[in-house]
């Protein structure tokens, strides 16, 4: 019976560093009135931490027309940063809505990128 | 008569703002007081429209202003501290003052969709002409390597500001 348990527990760490292993982290920098990169490459279940460096209040604000996908950071001051699990769905526009001239884009894949070892 | 009014406030900062571009070259005691009074010229004129704009998006580019430009002159004002400069008033700072201040006072008398669109069309003459004394003058001129590398980081604000306002302007047309 214990033994059992050891298996069953010993399975579920395994899947846990699989499925841990397979997330990709990903930064995009606030700079300068930007976003660095502009576009981001993502999958589902991968984390995107924008982070502000520039010396202005910013924001993360998807387009309208994704408005349900849950991106919107609230105001980040300088310095501040916020991450996103990116859900399963589509590919989305984002600006930041006090710079609109800000903007940059999510890129949701479904498959590995080409040459990137998951 | 309003375009003659628009005409004249767009022109006023212009005028002296291409002075500092053509003056002789400012030291960066100079240029700290060109950059205070450049950003305290647009933060006046942001609270202004704050309160007196009647379109919604004018206002929050307003608001906008107030806070970065407060926002670089915080920045400004803690450098030169840091740098032991105390900020000299020059001819280039003056005429901005002065000019911000009757900017001001013909802004004032107008309301409604004129007044956002003289207040509009007065932030693209100024975001263009402060970028231009910023590439011409202000950046080449400085010689501390740190009072440089702000208005370098500034830089990028002034252009986006100037995308946005101009991207008002044609909603306002």
């Amino acid at each position: 019976m214990k033994t059992g348990w050891l298996l069953a527990a010993c399975a579920a760490c395994w899947l846990g560093a699989v499925a841990g292993a397979a997330a990709a982290e990903h930064q995009v920098v606030i700079d300068g009135m930007a976003f660095h990169p502009k576009v981001v490459h993502v999958r589902p279940g991968d984390t995107i931490t924008w982070l502000n460096k520039d010396m202005f209040v910013h924001n993360v604000t998807a387009g309208a027309a994704h408005a349900g996908s849950g991106a919107h950071s609230g105001d980040l001051a300088p310095g501040k940063s916020w991450r996103y699990t990116v859900p399963a769905g589509g590919s989305f526009d984002y600006l930041c809505s006090l710079h609109p001239v800000m903007t940059g884009r999510v890129e949701v894949e479904a498959g590995p990128k080409p040459g990137n070892a998951r | 008569m309003k375009k003659s009014i628009l005409l004249s406030l767009s022109s006023l900062l212009a005028v002296g703002l291409s002075t500092a571009v053509h003056a002789a070259t400012p030291n960066d005691a100079q240029i700290a007081s060109i950059v205070v009074a450049a950003n305290t010229v647009d933060i006046n004129a942001g609270k202004q429209a704050e309160s007196k704009a009647s379109n919604k998006e004018v206002r929050a580019f307003a608001k906008r202003m107030v806070a970065d430009h407060t926002g670089v002159n915080q920045q400004a004002v803690a450098l030169v501290k840091k740098l032991h400069v105390t900020p000299e008033a020059n001819d280039t700072s003056n005429t901005l003052t002065q000019d911000g201040a009757a900017t001001l006072a013909k802004l004032k008398g107008l309301s409604g969709t004129a007044f956002d669109k003289a207040y509009v069309d007065n932030e693209v003459s100024y975001h263009q002409t402060v970028l231009d004394a910023l590439d011409k003058t202000l950046i080449p001129s400085a010689s501390n390597g740190e009072l440089k590398g702000l208005l370098v980081k500034v830089r990028p604000a002034f252009v986006e500001h100037l995308e946005h306002a101009k991207h008002i302007q044609a909603q306002l047309k």
